[in-house]
């Protein structure tokens, strides 16, 4: 900007007016940027929050069918998991965003996405669900981890406590939480890098923003580290939430790891309360 | 379908499973050198090494495909050296990070030993604490390597001829809803079968090229009678 306005001061009569009229419309311009990244950050973090929040259901779902004591259930959810963790999410995007792209527009699906045009909801809808699915076998399988690490003692503890099915569900889930909860803010992260894969397709999110932009404006390497902060941003935040649940009473490894040895059922009692 | 898939377009081979496996295996080689060199850089100056681990911190946190789209505008560089150099940077910062660990732990009386037995300081590193360091972490290192080849599915944004991208043009070109799927499912099988392939092939040159994970085994053997 300052390159274009000192030789402007020397050689123009109507200077000031021509720098105030160039700041204006760089202030335009900057706040019409703006306005596009902020809509890209609500679109990724409307997609990440969806996709993520299925994600986790679909985990728990493959991670309790994975458990189940019928071979042919357990079989069948296994071969899930390791066939969604096995896929690139990548091609999991495309093939669903192209899929729906070949579906007629679906008026009945709710305007979910922002910035996305309303004809491409329905891929929006189809993107998130291929996010979601490729991160519920990677889930799924830390949800099993954090359960098996729970031990034969600790199990058998929440079935001597007479609990309903429910009630013994809540307590192994409360117990499994302090191991399951880093390793999926990790991968809460990745999801959220997955996101970018939208920008395939077009929907509205950051990195498609970013691009878009930077393809018009030419100022790459600003519009990516504003990206990338605002990503790293994005990503501290889960990590912040994930540390303070981990800090939460009663839900740390140590006092878990304390609380395996007992016979007494003393911790699942008090996890329970 | 299947030969595009697997070799590339043709005029535009070598593409498809094979040039996302030679992408792979040359970013993935040369970001485990470089990951080694952070790694050792910041075992031993942990106070010293600080900036060097928030540059890497910041591109852990960037995504593959932001990272992509910065380096392909890097004046001068090729779409293919880009998509290397991006999967070389992110690979490197994760496998330095996952090292680093490792290599800080190294026992102390390990390392006395060494000196007992009056081994150098370069026949420690070579001969101890770099086999020790690649047979603790492998797990995880193969964990990153299998993500690492789903993630060179990242450069379709640059339009290489990689697998996804040949899935994605292929399907592009069908007209039936059938023939679209069984692209799609025919390409997705071939990275879970290249996954596969590639964990057990990554396991057995570990174990035969690190001392340490045989000696290991058999001890493991000889224990369990």
């Amino acid at each position: 900007m300052f390159a274009f306005v000192v030789p402007l001061l020397d050689q123009r009569e109507d200077a000031p007016i021509c720098i105030v009229h160039f700041a204006f419309s760089h202030l335009e311009f900057s706040m019409s940027v703006a306005t596009e990244i902020c809509t890209g950050v609500v679109g990724t973090i409307v997609l990440w929050v969806m996709s993520g929040a299925m994600a986790m259901a679909l985990g728990l779902l493959m991670c309790v069918g994975s458990l189940s004591p019928y071979a042919g259930v357990r079989l069948a959810f296994r071969a899930g998991v390791n066939i969604t963790r096995g896929v690139p999410t990548s091609l999991l995007v495309i093939a669903a965003g192209m899929g729906m792209l070949r579906l007629p527009y679906i008026p009945t699906l709710p305007t979910l996405f922002p910035g996305t045009p309303s004809a491409f909801q329905h891929v929006a809808w189809g993107v998130m669900l291929a996010l979601a699915l490729g991160s519920a076998g990677h889930l799924a399988e830390i949800f099993c981890a954090a359960y098996a690490a729970l031990g034969r003692a600790r199990l058998e503890q929440a079935t001597a406590l007479g609990l309903s099915r429910f009630g013994q569900l809540l307590v192994l889930a409360h117990e499994a939480a302090a191991i399951a909860i880093p390793p999926t803010g990790a991968r809460l992260v990745h999801h959220l890098h997955n996101t970018a894969f939208a920008a395939l397709f077009p929907i509205t999110e950051l990195f498609g923003t970013v691009q878009g932009l930077a393809n018009a404006t030419f100022r790459v390497f600003q519009l990516t580290a504003i990206g990338s902060l605002i990503y790293i941003a994005l990503s501290s935040c889960l990590w912040l939430l994930a540390r303070l649940i981990e800090a939460a009473p009663g839900l740390s490894v140590t006092t878990i790891a304390e609380g395996v040895p007992t016979n007494d059922g003393e911790s699942a009692i008090r996890s329970a309360g | 379908m299947m030969v595009n898939l697997l070799f590339g377009l043709p005029g535009e081979r070598p593409g498809g499973l094979i040039l996302t496996i030679t992408f792979f295996l040359t970013a993935g080689g040369s970001a485990c050198m470089a990951g080694f060199v952070y790694a050792i850089i910041c075992a031993g100056l942990p106070r010293q090494s600080i900036p060097l681990q928030v540059c890497s911190a910041l591109l852990r946190g960037t995504p593959l495909l932001l990272l992509v789209f910065l380096v392909a505008h890097i004046p001068g560089l090729s779409a293919s050296n880009a998509g290397l150099i991006a999967l070389l940077l992110y690979s490197a910062s994760h496998v330095g990070e996952i090292l680093r660990p490792f290599l800080a732990s190294y026992p102390e009386s390990l390392s006395q030993q060494a000196g007992v037995m009056s081994i150098g300081y370069v026949q420690e590193w070579i001969g101890l604490r770099v086999p020790w360091t690649l047979w603790r972490a492998h797990p995880v290192l193969l964990t990153h390597w299998v993500s690492l080849l789903k993630d060179t599915g990242a450069l379709i944004v640059l339009g290489i001829a990689e697998l996804t991208t040949i899935a994605k043009v292929l399907s592009e070109l069908q007209r039936t809803p059938g023939q679209w799927a069984i692209i799609f499912v025919t390409a997705g099988g071939l990275y879970l079968g290249a996954s596969f392939v590639l964990i057990y092939v990554l396991q057995f040159i570990l174990e035969r090229a690190i001392p340490v994970i045989r000696c290991e085994n058999q001890a493991l053997m000889i224990r369990e009678g």
